[in-house]
């Protein structure tokens, strides 16, 4: 029977199910990472643990769903959003991710709230808040240029996995 | 290089694309940001080398997905107007479906296509907070 994988990259941790075709829930697995705070009001993530945990939960769900890999169709990411992960030219992450609830880019939230007032909601659909991707990026520039000059590509944290899994 | 959304404050969520007007005032290089893809759209297949890591067989579908919450409301088959998800985990939010683009400033805009819904929105509210 065709079954599905759905992976979904969490805060606190990965959750993954495998499902068959009628939705029935087969299997399902999970690990937990952390959260790093170095100073007050960060949060960060390592997208290598991202990644380890999830190959961890998805090795884990198949062997108790007694699934061959053949069986599996496709996979489905879901994941936290907002985030910041930044890659350079061969797709590895210069820093650790600045995840949705970092509120270290308070000055670059009121820089981006004087400059574009309700135009950018109005453009986005969503208000302007630190942890969202703009203001991390802003905040990057300004205090770790040494990274910024790497940046090939910034991604969301699902994207990590997609990227992992696909190598696209 | 693949994909998506809104949260990031750079998607122009009524064209569904990137929004250069945001990404030039910035002046944030254009080429930072990948390809974006619906969420139904497959976007690569599990590669050779990967597929010896992870119990997955090489050329595995990989479709693009989107956020948590709004993936969620969907599974649990918010898809028409009149559906409502309510979901608390490490954030909160209320999702609904709307069929054209809602943007109020303490409200979240998602473009997610439904089965229903070809160009659907997925609209939320975040905890705490007043009602949709």
């Amino acid at each position: 029977m065709a079954c599905f994988l759905g992976i979904d990259l969490g805060t606190s941790g990965v959750e993954v199910v495998v499902v068959d075709e009628t939705r029935r829930v087969f299997s399902k697995s999970s690990e937990r990472y952390s959260i790093y705070s170095p100073h007050p009001g960060w949060a960060e993530q390592d997208p290598e643990e991202w990644w380890m945990d999830t190959v961890k939960a998805v090795n884990k769900v198949l062997d108790q769903a007694a699934l061959n890999s053949l069986q599996i169709r496709g996979v489905g990411i879901s994941g936290q959003t907002h985030g910041t992960v930044s890659l350079d030219k061969n797709f590895h992450p210069l820093r650790r991710a600045i995840i949705w609830m970092d509120q270290r880019s308070i000055s670059q939230v009121k820089k981006l709230r004087g400059k574009f007032g309700r135009r950018l909601t109005h453009i986005t659909g969503f208000p302007i808040a630190c942890g969202f991707m703009v203001p991390s990026l802003l905040w990057i520039r300004e205090n770790e240029p040494f990274i910024w000059d790497r940046i090939y590509k910034v991604i969301l944290p699902k994207d990590y996995i997609q990227l992992k899994l696909s190598g696209v | 290089m693949s994909r998506m959304l809104a949260g990031t404050l750079l998607l122009d969520t009524a064209k569904r694309s990137w929004s250069r007007e945001i990404i030039n005032e910035l002046s944030i290089p254009y080429d930072f940001f990948p390809l974006l893809y619906e969420s139904p759209q497959i976007t690569g297949r599990v590669t050779k080398k990967i597929a010896k890591e992870i119990f997955l067989k090489q050329g595995t579908l990989i479709f693009a997905g989107g956020a948590d919450q709004v993936m969620m409301a969907i599974g649990n088959g918010v898809v028409e107007m009149e559906g409502l998800a309510s979901r608390i985990g490490t954030g909160g939010l209320l999702i609904t479906v709307t069929d054209h683009l809602v943007i109020k400033s303490n409200k979240v805009l998602y473009t997610i296509p439904t089965p229903f819904l070809k160009n659907g929105f997925l609209w939320g509210r975040f905890f705490p907070g007043d009602h949709l």
